[in-house]
């Protein structure tokens, strides 16, 4: 058989689920590998045709010129040194099934959600809020810096900290994640900033978050509330059950910002939070592989304009 | 250089701890059908079942503990 879709997944990846019940309700011909289960199947490309074929647990398919799009939901860099030495075997595994997965962007003819290069690129903080800025959002000051005192000297009411890129560190058995910090208790010394650097951005008062999440030229809105009003801080350190998800209709000209900004960092999939407060909306980051799965519902179906895309990647071009 | 020890990194003072898993836990009697590309449970698909509409998983759960989705090691 030959897959209209590929995707490229992982296997406690639900959200991949939601996508590819609607595909089978389409009658979409589509092929999932979990990175988890490569081993498991025999996969031979050949990349001059281009032609990938699968034999395995997952079926038997020749993915070729009927491609129409990739679903790349894999990591596309290594973020974290793992706590512990790896075997040979263990490396070798992680390296090459990753280098092999690059390797399918030889199907150059399919669409991808999102292309592994634009990714990359997209995933710079930095990169992003310049992209932002050219596509004609407002963005809080912001520095990238291990200099305590510029940033001091920048912010000195208040200030947002930010990591660079996530955090997400082991040490033995625990998992150590860095959400936003809004005005630290603790002073910003240099002991504190120099080892590696952050992000400081002014901090946006009597705010509220709004996650956009774009899937070709569809936009689902939302704004994130805590007993009807915005949340302070990181909203995502309130309890689940304390949060509102409230669909909006954005202003055009913000909807057409990030489809702009999305088309501009080459993706076909975005998720983006801005921030509202009276002065206006503000672009505070945009995720290539952002979480879409808890907001997809019947009324607000991402996981249908998801696979409505990669059935026909082409609608948008009209 | 010896001297006084250095102050812990900002981003690691404020670093929230939880126990690191590689698997979240699945409902009993689930199973992944790699042909059909998702779980089941029952022959059902599990995305679909009330367990796990009412559970943790399909929430922003996984984007609370490791920022945002496919960025593993």
């Amino acid at each position: 058989m030959s897959p209209y879709v590929l995707i490229l997944s992982g296997l406690y990846d639900f959200s991949t689920d939601l996508v590819i019940l609607r595909l089978e309700e389409s009658g979409i011909p589509y092929v999932r590998l979990n990175r988890e289960q490569l081993a498991d199947h025999r996969l031979t490309l050949d990349p001059l045709v281009p032609e990938m074929t699968i034999q395995g647990p997952a079926g038997t398919y020749d993915v070729g010129l009927d491609l129409r799009s990739v679903w790349f939901r894999q990591p596309v860099f290594l973020r974290n040194t793992p706590p512990v030495p790896l075997s040979p075997e263990d490396q070798l595994e992680r390296s090459q099934w990753a280098a092999f997965l690059r390797g399918l962007c030889v199907f150059r003819h399919a669409a991808w959600m999102n292309h592994p290069a634009a990714t990359y690129l997209a995933e710079s903080k930095p990169y992003q809020l310049s992209a932002a800025a050219t596509c004609g959002f407002h963005v809080p000051a912001t520095l990238a810096s291990n200099d305590a005192r510029r940033i001091r000297q920048n912010f000195p009411q208040s200030v947002v900290i930010k990591s660079l890129d996530t955090v997400l560190l082991r040490e033995g058995d625990d998992c150590l994640f860095t959400y936003t910090i809004v005005n630290p208790d603790t002073e910003l010394t240099d002991d504190a900033v120099a080892p590696a650097p952050l992000f400081a951005q002014r901090a946006l008062e009597q705010k509220t978050d709004l996650r956009v999440t774009v899937v070709g030229d569809d936009v689902f809105a939302v704004r994130i509330l805590s007993k009807g009003t915005g949340i302070a801080g990181d909203w995502r350190v309130v309890p689940k059950a304390d949060l509102e998800y409230r669909d909006i209709a954005l202003d055009d000209s913000i909807a057409d910002r990030c489809r702009q900004l999305t088309r501009y960092l080459g993706l076909s999939f975005a998720a983006i939070d801005l921030i509202e407060i009276p002065e206006g909306i503000f672009f505070i980051e945009v995720n290539p592989t952002g979480e879409w799965g808890w907001l997809s519902t019947v009324d607000r179906p991402i996981d249908h304009a998801i696979a409505s895309w990669l059935a026909d990647p082409t609608k948008d071009d009209g | 250089m010896k001297g006084e020890p250095m102050a812990e990194h900002v981003l690691l003072t404020y670093a929230t701890r939880r126990p690191y898993r590689t698997a979240p836990v699945m409902p009993d009697g689930v199973q992944y059908d790699p042909v059909k590309g998702y779980w089941l449970k029952n022959d059902t698909p599990l995305l679909t079942t009330k367990e796990f509409l009412e559970g943790d998983r399909v929430s922003k759960k996984c984007d609370q503990e490791t920022g945002e989705d496919q960025k593993g090691e």
